[in-house]
């Protein structure tokens, strides 16, 4: 057994280190990532005792984890907000600009030679398009800053595997044993870092070194190992416009990762493909189906400079559609308001008689104006036809089925009687004519898009973007609560309570004062001895 | 369970910036008068409202073409109630001229009025309207409807072609009034019991012929056709008034759902301001609870004793 003195000695210096280990840890209360220190005591006293850094791997590990997860709804609730307010607010919205298009269609359809109504037509066209433009640039701003900081985010992610590198290089000098706890914590801290970027696999080796790699799907790209560093980078393509992959080890194996899951660069990687680019991409064949419908009415019709097969947008030749979207007409002369033919009767025809004529017959209609020609009834199915000076006889006319020449067809509300005659020619002065606006206006409450109106269609666009901002949301609400909850867990084992340490001050000087005085006293009994046996 | 300081503190920290966040969305819904002044503060309410202003914006629309559509059809009524006026005169004419004691020089001075008829009845029906485009030449509106040829013939101009417009959703009505239909439907009996048409002008000329040439059998004819061209401009002032009480009803229906729209939009868009204002006062307190307790409780520390 060891004497009194062995024993005071050890405790005094024992509670001296813990009296460190108390001053390093208030010391250190605000240190990111400090584990706080301990000593261990030695039954018996027959040795100093052990400084413990206290921390637990597995809270350690789900922190990281959960930290993962946290982070990566970050750039989800921040770039869903953001597209969400771009094109879901009231003034961003291009439901406006489509109403107040196709409200100035059906004005002008009720007065279509007002050139007041004209022009609020061209004027509202020429809205809706530089609207349509703005709201896709705007887009293209959000794809371009996602795409920036994901470069930035694995820039960083690459300077922290350095780092990593230069901590375990520094760990293999000790070999495993007596690591100094602030090393541990820098190298903990790194880790933690590095999973805010992505979900990564940590493993350690006996020494403590740390090899990380990315998790799942990707779980063969290691980034760090002893001290070899494998970076991350982007490549750029146009096609579709500003899209980006993430390439791994572009020095050595160059493969592109198909998804990283997790973290900061998960997060925008995700909110990018589940939102920005399908929003994109539906923006584009939602503007390419309208174009390509109000064109076709709008060719089919002839304008008041006497002008058939006259485009009212354009959308360039690539298919970032949305973005080129133009008007093609320039002055509200250009407007093909009116149908492109004009029927016309003698004032002896059966009274009030009413013939109508529609056009889309024939597909491979050129946009020719057809000659005119003339059709008069010789009985109740009989009738001739003349056009360009040749007479055809039929006997087949049926007031359903109407009468059909090339891309046009003649329906009449009753049935014709013989000599009655109608003729169709150019409608070039047909300036009160309003068929053809009124086509136009009708692309308003017609299934244009897949199968539904362009209106609803848009709506619906906004309505994916809020429920993926509203599932984010909630989503972050629930990760940051297991987060808080697995930092807690860490922060039990591993954090500073300040009153702790003072209570721990006391008690640990009182103890040393005790130690001391038992040093005292065995130098007292010695003297003691000393003098009895003298 | 062991609490570290700095959890302790950020945990606090995290509840009074928690608590601010609610009350600096409830001033902005307060302020702005709307639950979601950008879309992402209440989706819900972006979305609605997205829905409800096209709606309302269509409802605008119809109001604002039924409206366009009203002032043609007055404008045509009082064209043709002008027109009915004269064409009554000529039938009143035509009964005196027919009455055997007028002689033929009282019937000449007759024919100097109706033929005064034919230039006003002509200028009637080249009106224009406020876009300076002619009320009765179909779609060809920037043509005259009606030009007289230096030998007094009138011929029609424009074209047979039919305005309907959209008043809402799926109902349509016509709009125009073609002139040839409005003037040159005046039916004329034959003496065989034939019936042929005849336009206005004609029938006036052929008065004034019957008249200056003191006629008497034409002088009747004149009469039958004045009478039938009278009915045909009462029964196209019969259809343009009940055209303006279908746009009449239509609007109608149109301010009612304007009304409901807005009520909607408002329940869905606007703030509820009791409801925010009650929720405003219940999280002040609680953030002046949570604040007072921070200052207290951050001030104890066991060092203080030491």
């Amino acid at each position: 057994m060891a004497d009194l003195m062995t024993i005071g000695g050890n405790a005094t210096s024992s509670y001296k280190m813990a009296l460190a280990a108390v001053s390093t840890n208030i010391s250190n209360l605000n240190t990111e990532g400090y584990s706080r220190q301990s000593i261990k005591m030695v039954a018996d006293g027959e040795a100093p005792a052990v400084l413990v850094r206290m921390h637990d791997s597995f809270a350690e590990s789900s922190l990281r984890s959960a930290n993962s997860s946290l982070t990566s709804q970050q750039p989800t609730v921040k770039y869903a907000d953001r597209v969400l307010n771009l094109i879901g607010s009231e003034a961003g919205s291009l439901t406006t600009a489509l109403d107040k298009f196709f409200s100035s269609a059906s004005r002008l359809g009720t007065d279509p030679s007002s050139d007041s109504l004209r022009q609020e037509f061209l004027s509202s066209a020429n809205f809706l398009s530089s609207r349509v433009r703005t709201v896709a640039a705007d887009l293209q701003d959000v794809v371009v800053d996602n795409n920036s900081e994901v470069a930035q985010r694995a820039t960083e992610l690459n300077g922290l595997s350095t780092q990593l590198s230069v901590i375990n290089e520094e760990l293999t000098k000790y070999g495993g044993k007596d690591q100094p706890p602030s090393l541990l914590d820098k190298r903990d801290v790194v880790l933690m870092k590095m999973s805010a970027l992505a979900k990564i696999d940590v493993a350690f080796s006996d020494e403590g070194l740390a090899k990380v790699s990315l998790h799942n799907p990707n779980s063969s790209a290691v980034l760090v190992e002893n001290s070899v560093v494998k970076e991350l980078s982007v490549v750029g393509s146009n096609s579709p416009k500003n899209s980006q992959s993430i390439v791994y080890d572009a020095a050595g194996s160059n493969a592109t990762l198909g998804a990283i899951s997790g973290g900061l660069i998960g997060g925008l990687v995700a909110v990018k493909s589940a939102v920005i680019e399908p929003l994109v991409s539906n923006l584009n064949t939602m503007i390419n189906s309208f174009v390509s419908s109000a064109n076709s009415h709008h060719k089919a019709g002839i304008n008041a400079q006497g002008d058939v097969n006259v485009s009212l947008f354009s959308v360039g030749a690539d298919s970032n559609y949305a973005e080129n979207m133009a008007l093609s007409i320039a002055s509200s002369a250009q407007i093909s308001a009116a149908g492109r033919l004009r029927i016309s009767q003698p004032e002896n025809n059966t009274a009030e008689i009413q013939a109508t004529l529609s056009y889309g017959q024939d597909a491979s209609w050129n946009g020719a104006i057809e000659s005119e020609f003339t059709v008069a009834f010789t009985g109740a199915t009989s009738y001739t036809l003349t056009q360009n000076g040749a007479t055809t006889a039929y006997d087949n006319f049926d007031i359903n089925t109407g009468i059909t020449l090339g891309d046009v067809k003649l329906m009449f509300d009753k049935a014709p009687a013989a000599s009655d005659s109608f003729t169709v020619a150019s409608n070039a002065s047909g300036l009160g004519d309003n068929s053809n606006v009124k086509a136009i206006a009708a692309l308003h409450t017609e299934k244009i898009v897949g199968d539904k109106t362009l209106r609803n269609f848009y709506i619906d666009e906004v309505g994916k973007i809020a429920t993926y901002s509203d599932l984010s949301s909630m989503s972050f609400e629930a990760k940051q609560a297991v987060y808080d909850h697995a930092f807690s867990a860490k922060d039990q084992k591993s954090g500073v309570n300040l009153d702790e340490e003072a209570a721990e001050l006391i008690r640990l000087q009182q103890a040393f004062q005790g130690a001391a005085k038992l040093m005292q006293v065995s130098a007292e009994i010695f003297e003691a001895m000393l003098q009895a046996s003298r | 369970m062991r609490i570290s300081t700095n959890l302790y503190f950020s945990t606090l920290n995290q509840r009074l910036s928690e608590q601010q966040n609610k009350i600096s969305t409830l001033q902005t819904q307060l302020a702005s008068g709307k639950k979601a002044p950008t879309a992402s503060m209440d989706s819900e309410a972006a979305m609605a409202s997205l829905r409800m202003n096209s709606t309302l914006e269509d409802q605008a629309n119809y109001r604002s073409s039924l409206q366009r559509v009203d002032g043609q059809f007055r404008q045509e009524e009082g064209l043709v109630s002008a027109m009915r006026k004269i064409s009554d005169r000529i039938h009143e004419l035509s009964i005196t001229a027919a009455n055997g004691t007028y002689s033929a020089e009282d019937k000449v001075m007759i024919a100097t009025e109706v033929a005064q008829y034919k230039e006003q009845l002509l200028a009637y029906s080249n009106s224009k309207d406020e876009n300076d485009n002619y009320f009765f030449s179909g779609t060809k509106n920037s043509t005259q409807a009606f030009l007289m040829a230096p030998d007094g013939s009138v011929t029609y101009q424009g074209d047979q072609t039919a305005i309907f417009v959209e008043i809402g959703s799926g109902e349509k009505i016509r709009v125009n009034t073609i002139g040839s239909e409005l003037l040159g439907n005046v039916s004329r009996t034959a003496d065989d019991g034939s019936i042929s048409k005849v336009s206005a002008f004609t029938m006036i000329d052929d008065f004034v012929t019957a008249l200056n040439s003191n006629n008497s059998t034409n002088i009747s004819r004149a009469m039958a056709d004045a009478e039938s061209f009278s009915n045909s401009l009462s029964k196209k002032q019969v259809e343009l008034g009940l055209s303006q009480n279908s746009v009449a009803n239509r609007l109608e229906i149109i301010e009612e759902k304007t009304i409901l729209y807005k009520n909607i939009l408002s329940k869905s868009v606007d703030t509820d301001y009791t409801a925010a204002i009650t929720e405003l006062s219940t999280n002040m307190l609680a953030l002046e609870a949570a604040q007072s307790t921070f200052a207290k409780v951050s001030q104890l520390s066991l060092f203080d004793y030491l």
